[in-house]
């Protein structure tokens, strides 16, 4: 039944009290009340619910709760704030690459999980290591011309001449 | 762009300023129906069972079991949903028949959505089978292999109700000239029929609401369902609630292309609200968005066309049967997908039937385009076969036969703005038409392909806006059509802070609450700009009245004298004051009721716009003066390969051309063609409800296949064109764009397969497996035709 | 769904556990297989045991022999991104980069997808082609087994009541070889599989083939190999023709289905034309590798 859980969110410990079988998705928004991630499908395919952990991107609905157990886990509410956007939260207002944004926290998670570890990620690489998140909206264009731009971005930042 | 006809925006119409809504968005911050579950403690969980059978009799109907489980606070069934029915939803609940796979039988709230599933499972149901229809042409015989709702009749009281055809919901009917003498005269006669599959919006996220019972017999919803004061309505007149006691809020949508048109989840949601006494959350699970919501209607169209050897079109005959599914609603008379074969070409004799059709399978509704898209595949294909037959181009061709501004389309209407061609001839060139498609080595066949399409708007209103300007020049815009990701926050935000010339970060848009927000019907058939819009201009017009008249006196000028502009007032020759200036401080030595603007109090000014309405057509022929209101027109054309031993297609370039009157803001109109485009290449070559036994068995958005990144062709290789025809009565010429985007992908990518690999394929989507088939059966043809 | 966790740190633990609550207990690894289906009720465990800090289990290991082990729960992104696994190996990473996204593929293990036993798990047939052993611990003890000797069926397998998969054993390949996987699907990485093709292919010194593995996945109740289609190439002077033949008679042998995702007859013409490329990109590389190593 409910057991006591720490999870270490966006940098804070949280104490929640839950049931194992709750997926962490399901912790985050209800518990913690990060609600940045979304439920697209519950089943792994749309990518809505896209967190960071360790700094590698998952999808929250494939995760029991205790699996999180003792990892690092970034939402989109930790990524940035509202003073101080992450770049790619910047891309994303400035190349339209949001409509209904109800696939944005996602989609922003796993660009930032690629760009960590590939931060010279071509259109091609971006294409597919995105994959794993469907828009409806967009056509995709636009999502993909702000992840090169927030690539671009990043490179100058890290690398000032 | 803008004539003479048009004001010139000098602020921030027309610029691609960012969206409003895109920062909330970003930051995980803006809200979505179930993010406001956390508010409510104690909320309770819906979950519903549902048929596996596509019809069949309920025989029993056991809930006691479900009753008694701990955590249940109410199940409920049929019988206990309210006789009415309307026809902006679908039944509530299934009564005596089922009639779709996957329609509600019994639904449970409970203290969890693990609870509710529990009790779900513990209800017993048995069914006897009844035969099914699935196939439309078969449905729509006199005597139908299954009558699918027996109450069609009954509910619908229309004269379009036949007991002879009972699974005919609707018959449109069009005869202009005279096709007999048409045909006569042509050289050529060409005939085929053309077909489309079931699919699904597949927006992101499902359909949700929560629902409470409030303790004085009313309620409030949260929805995500578009048109807040259409469910206002609709719920009321299901329930018998006072209209004054039924608030609905609108948090943001996450998509809709017309899904959330249709009201699946509040009515069933509220039942069981008001059964509980508490409050109530209902949201789709992903299989239930493909069994039980909204799906676009499959089409079949038969089409001839008979042309001169110049290339005149002097007749055209269509049959175009349009399958509703299960649709209790159904919303098709066959008037609007037909609407797709008579806004582009100048067809003078035009013969032409339209069914709609109910089948056993899962309902039908609007989805981006209304039914023109549909049958738009069928045109615009019978263009391109025509063409080759008459040895033209393609483009010649249609340029032969559309339509012209200031000429009368076969309906009668005189059109006042169309700017198809243009989009059509940018499109053409762009893609290098004329080049032929270098071919290389390897199963990969390249092909190009164009096509082009019109969409009607529906003369629907009203639409009504409010703004509150404020004594420090802040502005609140109110208004009640949908935010579905389509940007009409950011238009209505771009239309106030050009009306009063203030810079956007001034303007803070308050939208969807029947308790704040003013009339509107939903944001449908791409209106919102037009008709919002109009009404958000007229109401900062009447705000500016009231502040300028309050100015005259205080400046002693004349009214005509008097602008407003960024927090102050101008007068000719002077100096001017600032806007909070009029702002009058309260004193009790002052008079405090009076005309003066007080400090603290908003100028609140209202707009109402209302579409000049249709003139009934003659039932016999179709024909009418104004059967719509506008049209918005685009052209798509895409270079593609095929692969013969696969079947697979590549989408390899898209351009797509719009004409949607001016555009307000350039970027987000880039958008819908981006995403439009997107959202047709599924349609075309993936999308499509696989069943058996008319259970749909691909109900994930694993098997169910819309496009990801890698579905789209390189961003470089997908170019949005902007072809405008402003219209008069558009705010700056706005017309719109959402619904259009869609219709041309699909027959473009067909004309381009053919160019690739010589096969016409009349079918839609043209899935790997059918397009394999067809090369296959193809090569054999060959061979038998060389070894005979 | 509603169960207790547990969490036991090391094999012996985990075997106790599962020998104590037998049917009703079920083994989560990486849990993307597990919690879709728990979410179904396709089962309904009282008891979860999840494998995930047995560090036993995460092993990834060359040996002086040139086999490799590794441990059932390596992720896939570990197994696809390892160094280890380049070269001889590298058809493993071929499967395993092809499974879903990265965000399945950074939590699903290597041993969860053989243990799933879907027929068209990406990387069994990957697996097979290199002739994957598996080391099975139970309350018994250990045994070991050739892959392809361990599915029984959709979603069975040889695992007895409390045992576990621990690790796959790779012999060492012989160094004039090459591999490939290919998978094909409509969206590629993110659908499942239509059909997935891994082939292998040794060449001897006289540049024939010496020995063949032609291993299919999604066309059969379990992932399985194709023995007429290698039987017809063993020992021939590797050609276009033959490879052609090779395919024809893989999808002869091949036994699909039609379901949601493809036709049985479709899921038939994409063995020939998947296995015939294959072919030919393997002996490109077994050639490459031929030549390379004198
Ligand atoms: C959206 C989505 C897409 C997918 N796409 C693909 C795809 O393209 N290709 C593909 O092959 N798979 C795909 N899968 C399936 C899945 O991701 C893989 O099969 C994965 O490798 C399973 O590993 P896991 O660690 O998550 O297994 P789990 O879910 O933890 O376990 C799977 C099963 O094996 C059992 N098990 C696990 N480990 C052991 C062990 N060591 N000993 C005994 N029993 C064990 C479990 O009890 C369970 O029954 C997809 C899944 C999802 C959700
Ligand atoms: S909600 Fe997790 S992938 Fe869709
Ligand atoms: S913006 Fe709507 S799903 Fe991506």
């Amino acid at each position: 039944m409910k057991q006591r859980k720490e999870l270490n969110v966006n940098g804070k410990i949280y104490e929640v009290f839950v049931e194992p079988w709750r997926t962490l998705l399901e912790v985050l928004r209800e518990e913690l009340h990060l609600t940045g991630a979304k439920m697209g499908c519950d089943d792994g395919n749309c990518g809505a619910c896209t967190v960071v952990i360790d700094g590698k991107a998952i999808k929250g609905c494939l995760m029991l709760v205790p699996q999180a157990k003792g990892k690092k886990i970034l939402t989109i509410e930790g990524l940035g704030s509202g003073e101080n956007l992450h770049p790619l939260q910047q891309a994303f207002i400035d190349h339209f690459a949001v409509q209904c944004g109800f696939c944005t926290p996602g989609m922003i998670m796993s660009a930032k999980a690629l760009l960590d570890e590939k931060p010279d990620a071509t259109e091609e690489e971006i294409r597919s290591g995105l994959q794993g998140n469907i828009c409806r909206c967009t056509g995709y264009v636009k999502i993909v011309e702000a992840v090169e731009a927030a690539r671009d971005k990043l490179a100058q930042k890290s690398n000032p001449l | 762009m803008s004539s003479n006809k048009f004001p010139t925006p000098t602020s921030v119409v027309g610029k691609s300023v960012p969206r409003v809504d895109a920062l909330d968005k970003v930051l995980g911050r803006a809200q979505f129906t179930a993010d406001l579950q956390r508010n409510f403690p104690g909320l309770f969980h819906i979950k519903v069972l549902r048929s596996p059978h596509a019809h069949a009799r309920i025989v029993k109907l056991d809930t006691s079991q479900a009753g008694k489980l701990p955590g249940v606070r109410a199940v409920v069934t049929g019988k206990d949903c309210p006789e009415k029915v309307s026809f902006r939803a679908p039944r509530i609940l299934a009564l005596e028949e089922v009639i779709w796979a996957g329609e509600g039988v019994a639904a449970v709230a409970a203290e969890s959505p693990e609870i509710a599933q529990e009790a779900i499972e513990l209800i017993q149901v048995e069914y006897e089978k009844l035969p099914a229809v699935f196939d439309a042409e078969e449905a729509m015989q006199p005597n139908p292999p299954a009558i699918v709702d027996r109450l069609l009749g009954q509910y619908r009281g229309s004269p379009q109700f036949t007991p002879e055809a009972p699974n005919v919901t609707g018959h449109f009917k069009l005869r202009a000239g005279d096709v007999e003498k048409g045909f006569a005269e042509a050289d050529i006669i060409l005939e085929n029929r053309f077909s489309t599959s079931r699919i699904s919006h597949s927006q992101l996220e499902p359909a949700s609401c929560i629902v409470r019972a409030e303790s004085d017999g009313g309620i409030i919803t949260w929805t995500n369902g578009q048109g807040v004061y259409v469910i206002k309505g609709l719920i009321s007149d299901l329930f018998g609630l006072a209209v004054g006691k039924v608030r609905v809020i609108n948090p943001y949508q996450g998509g809709s292309f017309g899904s959330r048109l249709r009201h699946y989840v509040e009515p069933l949601a509220t039942l069981l609200a008001l059964k509980a006494r508490g409050t109530v959350q209902f949201t789709y699970s992903r299989q239930e968005m493909y069994l039980a919501a909204s799906t676009r209607l499959p089409v079949v169209t038969y089409i001839k066309t008979g042309a001169k050897k110049d290339g005149t079109i002097v007749a055209q005959q269509m049959k175009i049967i349009v399958d509703n599914g299960a649709s209790y609603a159904a919303i098709q008379d066959g008037r609007m997908a037909a609407s797709g074969a008579v806004c582009v070409y100048r067809i003078a004799n035009f013969f032409m039937d339209s069914y709609g059709v109910n089948t056993n399978t899962p309902w039908a509704g609007a989805y981006r385009g209304l039914g023109t898209p549909q049958v738009a595949w069928a045109v615009e294909c019978q263009m391109d076969m025509l063409a080759e037959n008459l040895g033209m181009s393609p483009i010649e061709l249609r340029r032969k036969n559309v339509l012209r501004r200031g000429e009368k389309n076969a309906y009668g209407e005189i059109i006042e703005s169309i700017g198809v061609m243009d989009c059509l001839e940018k499109v053409a060139q762009e893609i290098k038409l004329e080049e032929p498609c270098v071919q290389e080595p390897g199963p990969w066949r390249k092909g190009k392909g164009v096509a082009m399409g019109g969409k009607q708007n529906t003369p629907r209103g009203h639409s009504e806006a409010e703004v509150l300007v404020h004594e420090d020049g802040t502005v609140e815009v109110l208004y009640s059509a949908d935010e579905q990701g389509m940007g009409s926050e950011t238009v209505m935000a771009q239309i106030a802070a050009e009306e009063f010339r203030i810079p956007m970060g001034q303007v803070r848009v308050r939208r969807g609450d029947t308790a704040i927000t003013p009339y509107d019907t939903f944001s449908a058939s791409s209106f919102t700009t037009y008709n919002t819009g109009n009404a958000l201009r007229m109401a900062c017009q009447d705000a500016m009245r009231q502040i300028l008249q309050a100015a005259t006196q205080k400046m002693e000028a004349p009214l005509d004298d008097l602008a407003l502009v960024n927090g102050k007032i101008i007068v000719k020759g002077s100096p001017g004051m600032a806007l909070a200036d009029l702002f009058e401080p309260f004193s009790i030595f002052t008079p405090q009721g009076g005309a003066s603007l007080k400090k603290g109090t908003p100028v609140r000014g209202r707009g109402v716009f209302a579409p000049t309405p249709a003139i009934p057509w003659d039932p016999q022929t179709g024909l009418t003066p104004k059967m719509w209101n506008w049209y918005q027109y685009n052209a798509c054309g895409v270079e593609l390969v095929v692969n013969i031993e696969t079947g697979e297609i590549k989408i390899l370039q898209g351009v797509f051309a719009a004409d949607m009157g001016f555009p307000i803001n350039p970027k987000m109109c880039e958008g819908q063609i981006e995403g439009g485009f997107g959202m047709a290449i599924g349609a075309s070559i993936m999308e499509e409800y696989i069943y058996e036994n008319g259970l749909m068995t691909n109900c994930s958005y694993g098997d169910y296949r819309i496009p990801t990144f890698r579905e789209m062709p390189l961003r470089r290789n997908v170019k949005a064109i902007f072809s405008p025809d402003p219209l008069p009565e558009g705010p700056w010429g706005a017309k719109g764009i959402g619904e259009g985007t869609m219709i041309a992908v699909a027959p473009a990518i067909a004309n381009a397969v053919y160019n690739a690999i010589g096969i016409r394929i009349k079918d839609l989507p043209l899935s790997a497996e059918r397009v394999l088939r067809r090369i296959k059966e193809k090569e054999k043809n060959d061979q038998d035709f060389l070894h005979n | 769904m509603r169960f207790d966790f547990y969490e036991p740190t090391t094999i012996g633990e985990c075997i106790e556990m599962l020998t104590h609550f037998g049917q009703e207990a079920s083994l989560l690894a990486g849990g993307t297989d597990l919690l879709v289906k728990l979410r179904l009720r396709h089962i309904r465990p009282q008891a979860v045991i999840s494998l995930g800090v047995i560090d036993e289990l995460k092993k990834l290991e060359r040996k002086s022999d040139g086999s490799l082990e590794i441990g059932a729960m390596k992720t896939l992104q570990e197994v696809e991104s390892s160094n280890l696994l380049a070269n001889e190996f590298d058809l493993v990473r071929q499967g395993a980069g092809c499974v879903s996204s990265i965000q399945v593929r950074n939590v699903a293990t290597l041993g969860g997808n053989s243990c799933n036993a879907s027929p068209s798990a990406d990387t069994v047939p990957a697996l097979i082609a290199l002739g994957a052993e598996v080391q099975i611990v139970g309350p018994h003890g250990e045994r070991h087994l050739v892959l392809e000797d361990f599915f029984t069926g959709p979603g069975e397998t040889v695992l007895q009541k409390g045992e576990i998969l621990t690790e796959f054993k790779l012999p060492a390949p012989s160094s004039h070889s090459g591999g490939t996987y290919k998978k094909y699907a409509i969206r590629g990485e993110v659908d499942i599989s239509i059909v997935g093709v891994a082939t292998r292919l040794t060449l001897d010194r006289n540049h024939k083939l010496q020995e063949v593995r032609i291993v299919l996945g999604g066309v059969a109740p379990t992932p399985n190999r194709v023995r007429r289609a290698e039987d017809m190439l063993v020992g021939q002077d590797p050609r276009e023709e033959l490879f052609e033949e090779a395919a024809q008679l893989a999808a002869e042998e091949s036994r699909p289905i039609s379901d949601q995702r493809a036709t049985a007859q479709y899921r038939r013409e994409m063995v020939k034309v998947w296995t015939r490329y294959t072919l030919q990109e393997t002996f490109q590389k077994a050639r490459q590798n031929h030549h390379g190593k004198g």
